[in-house]
């Protein structure tokens, strides 16, 4: 598709456009003003993208700090895996290394994947989707992305401001203790921030934990957005069935996020109160209980594992239709079996609590659920590939992430049955089989379907399109890279590594070798997508209305669209029905066939 | 698009008609207190458990709450909820002078829920009742060689009976009405000894006494407490015994301070969304205004701040409140007056909201009628429930 050296800037049935050609929403109006104030859900989206992949940067060179120091028994680098003796505490030991694993979780999740999906890809493509001007409430969707900075500067602070108050009082000759909790560098809880531990141990919570409530108003915000237009801006003739499934992946992750965050955010509550206040409802010693602390904290967080991944669900079943050229198969099954995950998400949080003490009846309850969850997952899958039965597959790109994600995903997913088994769970619990599973369901499968959703919608976000070979390129090493970081970890998880070790016997030295060699792959194939999309920024062919010959509304939009999204009302019809676009070799792209909306309408696929 | 809703300036760009954005906002809403329902659920969840696990400690502690601060405070925060949805349907009835002063009141119920709230926290904290460390009632297991004992706890009880609901004034009261009383018992008061364990101090509530009336006085010299009993009642209904602190486990005895904690967070994460609610009322006052009230409307706003400090202050018997208070009124009074000459010279415009646009009242009654119906909750769980 790149190789059309001029295209021709036509509308979706191919007419050259009339008008102000250059004008979009990218260059409406300029100044950072006028972005950091801008209501238009597209470049919402933009400032998303850059707080998102600026946070995955941070995450990743902790991970990558991680890698190293473990690639051999011992210390690697002194400045992680040192073991800190000056101040001589009983958590002093290892801190770096505990506050470098801490981070990376922390960062990853709450900053990059949770909002990854539906704030960058949902913000810029669901309201194209639906066919509207925006969201439901545009000053909502700029706050939420106020409260997403807001929390990323708490966690700033978690990283640094400790380090800068003592360098204040260093200055002006004050003691840094009578600053408190204000003092404090870094975290070291880990991300989940277990109680008692952090009730008091010495590194700075509270800001990390205000950040995270900070940014699940950011999260909050956007699934009610999103709600609300979904329910309310469909265009007429668009009813419940002519959404594309991305609108019923980000449908579900909504709920998720509307009805699962809160319980976070007074969870982080009660437990900013237990520092500052000294409140005992988590403190054992004061006569609290943890264990209701992580009750609380898997209601959300399982959940959330939903925010992570259906999303991901959501873009690769436009993926797999739109490049497989051939209806989608089972259309209803895949939009219920999207609600019937964000249901059942939330009945099967005491699966990480399974070796907490809670009662053997709920550990089977919450075994049994975990199972059945397993069910909408696999006819997601097996939807999928009878989608790509005897279609006509063009390995473009995206396409090339789908069907990584498909692997990744079942691997992800099925290892997730052995850790949902009771006996193997109490056997693999806390080692690296758990570290293996979810990072191939979040980074092997939302990370993988995250990029490839960028890679299918870049045109139509920039208008540009990108070097296919270099996209191919980097897709391949990420491939390559992640198999080879994660699916050791597996295995050196069943013969006993445990996680968050910062150090371990040398029979686990060819496993962690191998680990990190693939995390270096991993990180150049990232850095090939970077290179790429930057490439294309700048030198990238136009694009054309339609690249891929997708039938949901956005491609009928110009590329990149106006403030308004389209010049005119677009045609409403079976988001899966591609019959009507045909491939157009001098423009580069497909064109619609001249029909009228009813036409569209009561065409049979 | 809607002919008649083209010409309407409330309708936002994306929106095809007002109908399409009156549903929208109200969905919006209505998914927004999903998730405070599901906030607070949080708590109501530890609040449960806890009381569960603990029913003596609830039993106990629950005696410091004042049931008739807190019926007050119901029926205050109720009416002011009545006064929000007349407000709303005022406005649906472009009622413009009505739609006022009703929000006016709503604004007024809300200070006055905090006012009596302040009261109730200001007590506790005389009563060494206050969250975290700050309580009688703390306990904290130490590393090794450090374990924090009961004895404030057992001194606090020893004190006072129980954990009393008295305000600083009231404890005043009943030692002067001791010293007056201590040597010969008269009738409606009863004698029981503070070093002997067995008597329970509910023995006459166990008769059918209401418990809301008893006051527990402080311990005399002589190791004799009397509790005054104002004017003993009988009621129908059959009353459980509160519990004894020295008869609790000691396990117990040690989460007192839990249902404290538990009570604080929940009822100041309501007051919060009281003062978030107060916040939006004035904003609907400010826009439902006619351009001459409008003049008032941040006047009215610093008047009831300012009333709030003065009352703080004289209720503390605290100085720079009093302070605060009048730098307050006396600004309210200056930008006022500033503003309304500013109006005056020109023509006076109506309110926002009327029949043909009124959602941000109704979207803004929603909010307020749901911190109000989490109260119609905290109120019977943490003060009435025994």
């Amino acid at each position: 598709m790149t190789s059309n050296p001029a295209p021709i800037i036509t509308d979706a049935f191919g007419h050259p456009r009339k008008g102000n050609l250059s004008r979009n929403y990218l260059n409406e109006s300029k100044g950072i003003l006028s972005w950091l104030l801008t209501l238009d859900h597209k470049r919402i989206a933009i400032l998303y993208m850059v707080g998102v992949l600026t946070s995955f940067l941070l995450g990743g060179i902790f991970a990558i700090l991680l890698r190293t120091e473990l690639i051999a028994p011992g210390t690697t680098l002194p400045a992680v895996g040192g073991i800190n003796t000056t101040s001589g505490g009983a958590d002093a030991v290892w801190s770096q290394y505990n506050q470098m694993f801490t981070l990376h979780g922390a960062v990853m999740v709450f900053m990059f994947i949770i909002p990854a999906i539906p704030a960058i890809l949902g913000n810029f493509v669901l309201p194209l989707h639906l066919g509207a001007k925006d969201v439901a409430f545009p000053r909502l969707n700029l706050m939420s992305w106020y409260c997403y900075m807001i929390g990323g500067l708490f966690f700033l602070w978690t990283l640094g401001g400790g380090l800068f108050v003592r360098l204040i009082c260093k200055i002006f000759g004050l003691d840094p203790e009578s600053f408190g909790q204000l003092a404090n560098v870094g975290l070291d809880t880990g991300w989940t921030f277990y109680t008692p531990y952090s009730t008091w141990t010495s590194s700075s919570v509270i800001s990390a934990t205000m950040g995270a409530f900070v940014l699940g108003f950011s999260s909050i915000l956007t699934g009610l957005n999103f709600i609300a237009s979904i329910h309310m801006l469909r265009r007429p003739g668009q009813g419940w069935t002519k959404l594309p499934l991305f609108c019923w992946g980000i449908y579900a992750t909504s709920i998720i996020q509307i009805l699962a965050t809160p319980v976070l955010a007074i969870t982080l509550l009660l437990l900013t109160a237990e520092r500052a206040f000294g409140v005992g409802i988590f403190d054992p010693a004061k006569g609290g209980d943890p264990i209701l602390y992580q009750h609380f904290f898997w209601f959300y967080s399982h959940p959330a594992v939903y925010i992570m991944i259906l999303p991901g669900f959501a873009i690769v079943s436009e993926l797999i239709g739109t490049f497989s050229r051939k209806h989608i198969f089972g259309y209803g099954f895949i939009a219920a079996s999207s609600i019937a995950i964000a249901i059942l998400g939330f009945l099967v949080w005491g699966h990480h609590m399974f070796t907490s003490g809670q009662s053997p009846m709920l550990s089977a309850i919450f075994s049994f659920i975990t199972f059945s969850i397993a069910v909408p997952s696999g006819i997601k899958i097996f939807n999928w590939l009878a989608t790509m039965y005897k279609g006509s597959i063009r390995l473009d790109t995206p396409m090339l992430y789908a069907l990584s994600f498909i692997w990744l995903f079942t691997i992800g997913g099925l290892t997730g049955v052995f850790c949902a088994t009771l006996s193997v769970d109490l056997h693999i619990h806390d080692t690296y089989f758990i570290v293996a599973h979810f990072h191939y369901v979040m980074v092997g499968s939302t990370l993988t379907a995250f990029l490839g959703g960028m890679y299918y919608w870049w045109p139509k976000m920039f208008g540009k399109m990108y070097s296919e070979r270099w996209a191919r390129f980097g897709c391949l090493l990420i491939f390559i890279g992640f198999n080879l970081t994660f699916f050791i970890q597996f295995i050196a998880g069943s013969q006993g590594m445990p996680r968050r070790y910062a150090d371990y016997p040398a029979q686990f030295h060819i496993h962690h070798f191998i680990s990190t060699i693939g995390s270096y792959i991993l990180t150049v194939g990232l850095f090939a997508v970077l290179f790429n999309w930057i490439h294309s920024l700048r030198r990238g062919a136009a694009a054309p209305v339609n690249p891929w010959g997708a039938n949901s509304m956005e491609w009928q939009a110009p590329s990149p669209p106006p403030t308004a999204n389209f010049e005119t009302d677009p045609i409403v019809g079976d988001p899966y029905d591609y019959s009507h676009w045909h491939w157009n070799e001098e423009i580069g792209g497909y064109v619609l066939e001249e029909m009228t909306n009813d036409e569209i309408r009561n065409s049979k696929q | 698009m809607n002919q008649d809703d083209a010409h309407n300036p409330h309708l936002a760009h994306h929106f095809d008609s007002m109908t399409q954005q009156f549903e929208s906002s109200k969905l919006g809403m209505w998914l927004f207190l999903a998730t405070e329902v599901l906030m607070f659920g949080g708590l109501f969840m530890a609040y449960a458990i806890y009381r569960a696990n603990n029913p003596d400690v609830y039993m106990f502690a629950h005696q410091a709450l004042d049931t008739r601060l807190g019926a007050i405070n119901t029926a205050v925060l109720l009416a002011s909820s009545f006064t929000m949805a007349w407000a709303v349907r005022a406005a649906q009835m472009s009622q413009r002078r009505l739609i006022m002063v009703l929000l006016g009141l709503t604004l007024l119920g809300g200070a006055g829920f905090m006012v009596i709230k302040t009261v109730e926290y200001s007590g506790k904290y005389a009563h060494h009742l206050w969250i975290g460390p700050v309580n009688a009632f703390y306990y904290e297991a130490g590393f090794i060689n450090k374990d924090t004992t009961l004895t404030s706890a057992e001194y606090y009880v020893s004190s006072h009976g129980s954990p009393a609901h008295e305000t600083p004034d009231a404890a005043h009261k009943s030692t002067a009405h001791e010293t007056t009383e201590a040597a010969a018992p008269s009738e409606g008061e009863v004698v029981l000894d503070a070093h002997a364990a067995a008597p329970a101090p509910a023995s006459p509530v166990a008769a059918g006494v209401d418990h809301s009336s008893i006051q527990l006085a402080a311990l005399g010299p002589t190791g004799v407490a009397h509790v005054v009993i104002a004017e003993p009642r009988q009621v129908g209904v059959a009353q459980h015994q509160y519990p004894k602190f020295e008869q609790m486990s000691s396990n117990d005895r040690r989460r007192v301070h839990l249902f404290f904690d538990i009570y604080y967070l929940m009822t100041g994460l309501h007051g919060l969304h009281v003062l978030v609610g107060m916040a939006i009322i004035w904003v609907l006052l400010h826009k439902a205004a006619d351009s001459l009230t409008r003049a008032w409307t941040p006047s009215f706003a610093l008047l009831i701040a300012g009333g709030y400090f003065l009352f703080l202050g004289s209720h503390l018997g605290l100085r720079w409140p009093l302070v605060l208070g009048i730098v307050l009124l006396l600004i309210a009074a200056v930008v006022g007056f500033m503003r309304h000459a500013k109006a005056a010279a020109d023509v006076v415009r109506p309110g926002a909201y009327s029949r043909q646009f009124f959602d941000p009242v109704e979207i803004g009654g929603l909010y307020w009628h749901l911190v109000d119906l989490i109260w119609i909750f905290l109120f019977p769980l943490l003060y009435l429930i025994r």
